[in-house]
């Protein structure tokens, strides 16, 4: 191996980077060329000499304590509100859930203790009591007051339906014509009332070819009311089989 | 929730027994690449923090100091580096390879110069000097004179070519022995040397 090549390699030797079969040419040489062996002594003590003076201490103990405080924010920082609180998150989703389905049924309940249980209540108790339907001064005056009042010409029987009683009831504050129908097991009472802006709450349109009809399905009852000249008529049945729409042929 | 403390405990246990403990090679390296202790605080502290987001990143058994140095790297050549950063012209044309040895075998056989020439030398003035690099050659020059890592190592901390290692190096070398000359010099060395 020349000087040059030795010299080339030096440093590479000074570092532990060159060959093993590099590092025995270069060392031999070494031995054998003074010249090169004090260039090499002098190369590696200024690689050390720099290193060791470099490298002087420093104080990062603040430094240290600052990054792991960071770590201790960080631990639950990084990982976003989201992660940070989602057991809390699922549980606020849930409860206001529940919470949504509490004021749904609460406010059913209330729509249907307050505007629809008169009905039903009505409905009820003239099928507990009912009258036979020779009761022909009640009768008369109801179809009067359908004739006068909502043109209306009561029919006695209907689809199987009979008129089995007729009378006027007053329900939320208003005069109701009250026919009661009977066919089989089943009962319907028809409310004919006057004006046509009555409105009730808790019922949800359904929409048929000729007419617009509100239902209201609960577990107590089955009522729909639609209008009908100037009128607002409300039928209700306890039968959990009857057609919805089979009250309406009724007038 | 508490096995994801525990988790964490132990998550930093690791990375205080494996990371944090190169905290002062990597601030002592910050230093010297930022040349200013608050940016290099900053820079540290920003790898450390990044190192222990993606600790589970980090291949168990593989080199945990050369992976922060890696981090240490990217992050400064990304936001610390001088944003109108000029081209680095250096001439070194002039300068031979044993430029330093040559000046002090020509003091004199007699002595013993290095020797002399090493103790005229302050601490200060290796860490000026080093600083003085221009930033390629500093950041070569730090990772193997300061942090003692290898030319494979420098090629994937600082994304370079085994080939570009060994240049810069060389020529950061012959650099820093010119400027350690010149300070010694001013220093006072020559005067010293030549009574």
């Amino acid at each position: 191996m020349t000087c040059q090549e030795a010299l080339r390699l030096l440093y590479e030797v000074i570092n532990k980077e060159a060959s093993q079969i590099d590092a025995k040419k270069v060392k031999e040489h070494l031995h054998n060329c003074r010249d090169c062996m004090q260039r090499y002594e002098f190369e590696a003590m200024f690689q050390a000499f720099v290193t060791e003076k470099g490298n002087s201490p420093c104080k990062t103990e603040q430094l240290k304590n600052r990054i792991l405080s960071k770590i201790n924010d960080h631990e639950t920082k990084p990982l976003g509100f989201f992660t940070r609180y989602k057991k809390y998150l699922f549980l606020a989703a849930g409860a206001l859930v529940v919470f949504i389905a509490l004021a749904l049924t609460i406010s059913q309940l209330y729509q249907h203790n307050s505007f629809v249980y008169p009905f039903e209540k009505s409905h009820l108790d003239n099928f507990a009591t009912a009258i036979p339907s020779d009761n022909i001064e009640n009768l008369t005056a109801v179809k009067n007051y359908l004739s006068s009042h909502v043109q209306i010409e009561l029919r006695e029987n209907i689809v199987g339906f009979k008129l089995q009683n007729a009378g006027f009831d007053e329900i939320l504050g208003k005069k109701y014509a009250h026919l009661y129908f009977v066919k089989d097991n089943s009962h319907i009472s028809i409310f004919v009332g006057n004006p046509s802006d009555t409105y009730l709450p808790g019922f949800s349109k359904i929409s048929l070819p000729d007419k617009e009809i509100f239902e209201h399905v609960c577990a107590q009852c089955r009522i729909i009311y639609w209008k009908h000249n100037n009128a607002i008529i409300i039928g209700v049945t306890e039968d959990k089989n009857l057609e919805m729409a089979s009250m309406i042929p009724l007038l | 929730m508490e096995n994801r403390n525990s988790g964490n405990d132990k998550k930093k246990e690791k990375f205080e027994a494996e990371a944090l403990v190169h905290l002062d090679s990597l601030y002592r390296t910050a230093l010297r690449m930022t040349r200013n202790e608050g940016e290099a605080e900053d820079l540290v502290q920003e790898t450390l923090l990044k190192a222990y987001r993606f600790w589970d990143k980090f291949e168990e058994g593989s080199n945990c100091r050369a992976w922060l140095f890696k981090i240490m790297t990217n992050i400064f050549i990304n936001n610390y580096r001088a944003k109108s950063r000029m081209p680095q012209v250096i001439d070194l044309e002039d300068v031979d390879d044993d430029f330093l040895f040559g000046q002090l075998s020509a003091l004199g056989p007699s002595d013993n110069p290095e020797q002399h020439f090493f103790a005229k030398v302050f601490d200060d003035d290796v860490k000026k000097a080093v600083e003085e690099l221009p930033e390629d050659f500093r950041m070569v020059v730090v990772l193997s004179f300061l942090e003692g890592f290898s030319y494979q190592e420098i090629a994937e901390i600082a994304g370079l070519q085994i080939g570009t290692v060994k240049s810069r190096l060389h020529r950061g070398r012959k650099l820093l022995q010119k400027a350690l000359w010149d300070y010694a010099v001013k220093n006072g060395f020559i005067k010293e040397a030549a009574r």
